[in-house]
Formats: structure tokens, C-alpha cells, sequence
């Protein structure tokens, strides 16, 4: 495939070059790459951090699809653990933004591993109380609702 | 944003330009607001309980972060709800209250007391068979289940059947704080205090169905009761 590159927009206006092997990961730039080809996409939802994030896990995937050729299998253990390291590394509202931004370009691997995360994190807390101050949500039961979850919780014995 | 908007910004991007700076310089401070976790899209929230759904995969009692999901919020609780499936099918006790409230009688899902001799303990069994011999072979002795395995199949495939008595083996619920010497009298009036609560139920949301499960609770209570008694 030729190097042909392509320009990613963020929201504040950051231009990011990229080639198109590794936009093309998503979905949602493969679409448009090929209905409006030579023009920059402009991801308005998307701040220049995250956009960076999205690109460098691209980046690091499509150099693993092309070159994992001779010793796949230990080159796609190594992938996975790059992907742990990956989004170990981000904080609770990056994220957010990062899973939106796997949601919205439609890159299937990295929205698994965000949602992952995300899973695991939840995993971590002891009961909802420390899922909510984790994650802040608000309780939204009423007392009464309430009442009646902590009576189905309990364990008869 | 959408994909059509995105299309469509595309087309008149010359005179989109300010607007989206504009709309840039609102849009980024809202990635900082703590409380955007209650926002996010349903699709994704259930993608990530369904993750830890699967993940919690233990048996009863040790789905806590399921259960913990199911008391976040309202909508956490819907999903959660949904995400889980019954014990018929997942052979798995998810809420509590599976074990507190009367089940059915037409029940797929039993629930019966029987004596260890060799442990000397009693334990409380959960599942589609309705006897379980000393060797721990189960035997279909529930009626409705007896000679209806054509039935039951098309509920849920034979694979699942077999795991559900297993996992049922596997999970006994052992009363060990019951003196196995007491006389059968004694252990009647202790084992109705807790087996009286422990029924099948998988958590419902219709009332109306709740209701006539609580009526069936007493019938079942005796039913319990005899085949105690038998034991």
C-alpha cells in the first residue's frame, strides 16, 4: 500500500497527519476517506489528547497486523500486553473520552479494551457506594427503592 | 455527533469553520467535568456489564460485583437487570432474592432439604432435579419434570441442563450451625425458619406476577415441609 497520508482535525483545531493504513482502523475514516478523499477530516467531538491517544493505539496496532507475520503469536501476546499498559495509564476521565472516541470512530479493538478497563475498575469495588464515588453517579433511588434493594440483597442465611 | 452530521458538516465545511471552533472551546471543558460517567450511552454501559457480568463469573454467592452494578442507579439497574440472565439458562444465582422469595410451582427450578448421612448435615438444594441419592447421582423424581425431557429441551439445550444440577451440587447451601443430633422435630422447626426462605425466584419487576408468587409461597412451604419429613 502507498504511504498516502491523510489530516485528522481535532476540536481545537490540531491538525494530526496521519497515514491512512493507520486511519484506516477506523471504521468511520475508512468511510470517509473514500467519500471525500484529499480532505481533512474535523473531529469536533474529539480534543487533541484523545485524538493523540486514538492515533497512537492505532499506530501500534497496524505496525503489529503488518510485521507479526513470522512470529504472530508471541507478537500478538505482546500486542495485548501493550494494551494493558495502554489504558493503565489513563486516568478515569480520559477514559471516558477515549471509549467515546473508540465508540464514535468505530475502532472495535480499542473500544474492547477501554470497555475492558472500565470493567475491571468496576470489578475493583467492594459494593455500588464505591462504584458511585469512583465513577461519580449520582443515586438516583428514591429511600424507598432503596429499602427495597438492600432487603433483596440480603442473603437469607 | 453523528456519522450524517459529520457528512453533512463535511459538505459545508467553509461555512462550518467558526462554529466549530466555537463549539470546541464548549466542548472541552465538559471532558473535565467529574460527572460525565452518568452520561455516558446506554450501548456502551451495557457493553462494559455485560463484561462484568461475564467476568463475575463465580457461583452464588460471590457475584457481588453484579449485584453491587444492579444498586448503582436507575439505569445501571435496568441494564444490569437485563444483562443477567435466569438461573434456568446461565445456571447461575445472581441476587439474593433468587433464595428468599417463594418460586413457582410449575418452577423449572426446585428447591429441597436433604440429609448427609455421612456428613451429618443438611443441605439445601436448587435445582431441576428434585432428589439427590446418597452417591450424589440426582435422579428427576419432580413430576413435572419426570418423562418430560422433550420439554425441557426445547427450554434450554441439554448442556445447560447438566451444568445447572452440577453447579446445584456444587453449591449446596450447608445449614452447619444445625445440631445433626437434634431430634427430626427440632430440626423441622429449624430448618422451616431458614428453609422457609429460601426459594427460588428470579428477580421480577412485575408485580402483579410477584404477588401470585408470594400466594404459591405457602404451598410450597408445606411442600418442603413433607419432603422433610420423607428424608
Amino acid at each position: 500500500m502507498s504511504k498516502k497520508m491523510i489530516v485528522l482535525k481535532s476540536s481545537e483545531g490540531v491538525s494530526f497527519v496521519v497515514e491512512e493504513a493507520v486511519a484506516r482502523q477506523s471504521k468511520i475514516i475508512s468511510f470517509l476517506v473514500e467519500e471525500f478523499p484529499d480532505r481533512e477530516l474535523p473531529l469536533t467531538n474529539m480534543t487533541s489528547e484523545i485524538l493523540r491517544k486514538t492515533i497512537e493505539y492505532c499506530k501500534k496496532h497496524v505496525v503489529e497486523d503488518d510485521g507479526g507475520g513470522d512470529s504472530s503469536s508471541s507478537s500478538s501476546g505482546d500486542l495485548k500486553e501493550w494494551d494493558v499498559k495502554f489504558v493503565a495509564e489513563i486516568d478515569q476521565p480520559r477514559l471516558m473520552d477515549l471509549l467515546m472516541a473508540a465508540n464514535y470512530l468505530d475502532i472495535p479493538s480499542l473500544l474492547d479494551v477501554t470497555c475492558q478497563k472500565v470493567a475491571d475498575t468496576i470489578a475493583a469495588c467492594n459494593d455500588e457506594k464505591e462504584i458511585r464515588a469512583t465513577f461519580n453517579i449520582e443515586n438516583d433511588f428514591t429511600e424507598e427503592e432503596v429499602e427495597a434493594i438492600r432487603m433483596e440483597n440480603q442473603y437469607p442465611i | 455527533m453523528t456519522l450524517r452530521s459529520l457528512i453533512l458538516e463535511m459538505r459545508s465545511r467553509s461555512h462550518r469553520v467558526v462554529h466549530d471552533l466555537a463549539s470546541a472551546a464548549d466542548s472541552t471543558p465538559a471532558s473535565s467535568e467529574s460527572n460525565r460517567w452518568s452520561d455516558i450511552p446506554e450501548e456502551l454501559l451495557r457493553e462494559i456489564l455485560i463484561r462484568v457480568e461475564a467476568a463475575d463469573g463465580g457461583g452464588w454467592p460471590s457475584r457481588r460485583s453484579v449485584v453491587a452494578c444492579a444498586g448503582v442507579c436507575r439505569g445501571w439497574r435496568l441494564l444490569m437487570n437485563e444483562t443477567v440472565a435466569v438461573p434456568e439458562i446461565s445456571s447461575k444465582l445472581t441476587f439474593p432474592i433468587s433464595l428468599k422469595q417463594p418460586g413457582p410451582r410449575e418452577s423449572l427450578v426446585q428447591c429441597f432439604i436433604k440429609r448427609n448421612r455421612a456428613t451429618q448435615s443438611y443441605h439445601l438444594y436448587l435445582g431441576f432435579v428434585f432428589h439427590i441419592a446418597e452417591d450424589g447421582s440426582s435422579t428427576a423424581t419432580n413430576p413435572e419434570l419426570k418423562g418430560s425431557e422433550d420439554a425441557l429441551g426445547e427450554m434450554t439445550s441439554p448442556r445447560s441442563v447438566t451444568e445447572v444440577s452440577r453447579s446445584t451440587d456444587a453449591e449446596v447451601l450447608e445449614i452447619t450451625n444445625l445440631d445433626p443430633r437434634a431430634s427430626r422435630e427440632d430440626f423441622e422447626k429449624e430448618s422451616m425458619k431458614k428453609a422457609s426462605d429460601f426459594f427460588f425466584f428470579p428477580i421480577g419487576r412485575d408485580r402483579e406476577q410477584d404477588s401470585q408468587r408470594r400466594r404459591d409461597y405457602f404451598v410450597r412451604r408445606r411442600e418442603v415441609r413433607e419432603y422433610a419429613t420423607e428424608a
